[in-house]
């Protein structure tokens, strides 16, 4: 596994989450603000949810789970080790806690559906999120599509370029995740898996073939220029393959690897 | 020779209640002919629905297909006195849950994922605690509860009220709950790992002393109490979000309470 001492988000992040990374880094004031209502957040989340019906693990308790955060966090660069959360929920997903006391919530069900190295992706992706401030941004944009998205005209103006960042950062965490785990098959493979293909079926070789009929059928009902139209917030699950499969067979993912190998 | 209720208790709920659970219970049961009309309409609306839904997608239990269960059922409500033994069917889930339905003729809902979840004597808790729920009336109360609910059935200046006041009630009666699954296991670990069920795998609960106050999740329970700018203590903070159900910290820390202070004098008075 190799170490990404020193990594930076700017260096692997989408293109267009790129912009966001570059304004919090000449804005600092912006950056604060944004810090400061997610920890209000984080505070009232922790407070009702997660200390209140989630259960806290430690290295006491979950040797296994805990080191693997730790590792991944070592891989990524990312320092304080957040806290770890386990919450009974039928989904593969890792929630994210940010401010102060940034915290990652794994869905119990993630737990027994996963193997090690796309626990490692999904946490790496998790790790991402806060090393890249993306709940933070999130939490801004949501406000910004629920306020100023009453109002038709700033709805045209304002919505559509904040709903496509929210997007793309997430692309970005996927390939965080990817750097975390530093294995294509679990990353394709946990991708597939909330795609909705059972563990059975999950063969990264049929990837090309997952995207091509995904691509026919974008280019028969024009699926990415609908989900401009009705700006939706989240993506969709194939279009996360699709692009992190176009990143590694761009060389993205190799080369950042060999530059730290 | 009884398997579960090993030392024979026979308990009646009021002695451990929650007073305003206690309150609710008393209400409802006041009146024989209020009680009768429940009954009626729930027969012959809801109850005939739902009986009728469970027996056709849903897995009945009976003593050939698990006498374990049945003999919690049957002992659960030789404890607690409740009358009316209740149907059992189990349901696939995730979430880990077991609730009752019905007034005329209960009906006891456990989900499949909750028993490789729990540990036998903490199943026999759960479920003793359910009966105890039988026994109070809680299924009355709780059709009252729906009926509030029915949209134009009462005046919304009426029915808002009124269902804020049944989610309160229903936060103490889980408390009572609680208090009767610890009464029926004596233990307050395998009571407490039963209500932590499904939050973490069995075997990392299995590792934790839930009865020793220092152990790791009442550091957390007591975060959860103590968190600034919370208000303070659970019922209060329970009371602030409208949410059907209270936070398993809170009543993990009211329950360790219990045991400390009034658990030892009920069963005391229980042996004169």
């Amino acid at each position: 596994m190799v170490t990404l001492t020193g990594l930076k988000v700017e260096s692997f992040c989408h293109p267009d989450d790129m912009t966001a990374q570059k304004m919090l880094n000449k804005a600092k004031w912006l950056a604060k603000v944004l810090e400061w209502s997610a920890r209000q957040e984080t505070q009232l989340t922790l407070q009702l949810k997660m200390l209140g019906n989630a259960f806290a693990v430690t290295a006491a308790e979950m040797p296994e789970l805990y080191g693997l955060l730790e590792e991944v966090c070592h891989t990524l660069d990312y320092a304080p080790v957040p806290r770890l959360f386990l919450q009974r929920e039928a989904t593969l997903d890792i929630y994210v806690y940010a401010g102060d006391n940034a915290s990652l919530a794994v869905a119990t069900y993630a737990l027994e559906q996963l193997d090690e190295k796309m626990l490692r992706f999904k946490l790496g992706r998790a790790v991402t999120a806060l090393k890249a401030r993306t709940r933070q941004l999130s939490l801004a944009a949501e406000a910004v599509v629920k306020t100023v998205g009453i109002i038709p005209v700033a709805r045209e103006i304002v919505v559509p370029p904040l709903a496509n960042w929210y997007r793309q950062s997430r692309l970005t965490m996927d390939r965080g995740g990817l750097l975390a785990c530093q294995d294509t098959d679990a990353a394709y493979g946990t991708l597939m898996r909330e795609m909705g293909i059972p563990a059975a079926l999950c063969d990264p070789k049929a990837v090309p073939e997952c995207i091509q009929a995904y691509q026919s059928g974008a280019k028969l009902t024009n699926a990415a220029q609908y989900a401009k139209t009705i700006m939706r917030m989240d993506l969709w699950k194939n279009d996360r393959l699709v692009e992190l499969y176009k990143w590694i067979q761009s060389g993205g993912y190799d080369d950042i690897i060999e530059e730290f190998d | 020779m009884a398997l579960y209720n090993t030392k024979g208790l026979t308990l009646d709920p009021k002695t451990f209640q929650h007073p305003l659970d206690r309150q609710a219970t008393e209400a409802i049961q006041g009146s024989e002919v209020f009680q009768k009309i429940l009954q009626w309409i729930s027969k012959n609306s809801v109850e005939r629905e739902m009986r009728m839904l469970y027996r056709s997608s849903k897995a009945q239990v009976t003593a050939s297909v698990s006498p374990k269960l049945t003999a919690m059922v049957d002992e659960g409500c030789q404890m607690f006195g409740a009358e009316k033994k209740p149907e059992v069917y189990m349901e696939r889930t995730y979430d880990l849950t077991m609730h009752l339905q019905g007034v005329d003729q209960p009906m006891l809902v456990i989900s499949t994922e909750l028993l490789p979840n729990v540990t036998e004597r903490g199943l026999w808790g759960l479920i003793a605690g359910q009966m105890s729920a039988i026994r109070s009336g809680y299924c009355q109360i709780r059709f009252v509860q729906m009926l509030c609910a029915i949209k134009g059935l009462l005046p919304d200046s009426l029915a808002a009220p009124m269902v804020a006041l049944f989610i309160t009630w229903q936060k103490y009666a889980q408390l009572s709950l609680d208090r009767a699954a610890l009464l029926a296991t004596g233990d307050l670990n395998e009571t407490a790992r039963a209500i932590l069920a499904g939050r973490a795998p069995l075997a990392v609960l299995e590792k934790m002393d839930l009865a020793d106050p220092s152990c790791g999740y009442m550091t957390q329970a007591r975060e959860f109490l103590r968190r600034p700018g919370a208000v303070a203590g659970t019922m209060k903070s329970a009371k602030a979000v409208i949410e059907d159900e209270l936070y398993l910290a809170g009543r993990y820390v009211e329950l360790f309470d219990f045991y400390q202070s009034a658990y030892q004098d009920i069963l005391d008075d229980q042996e004169d």
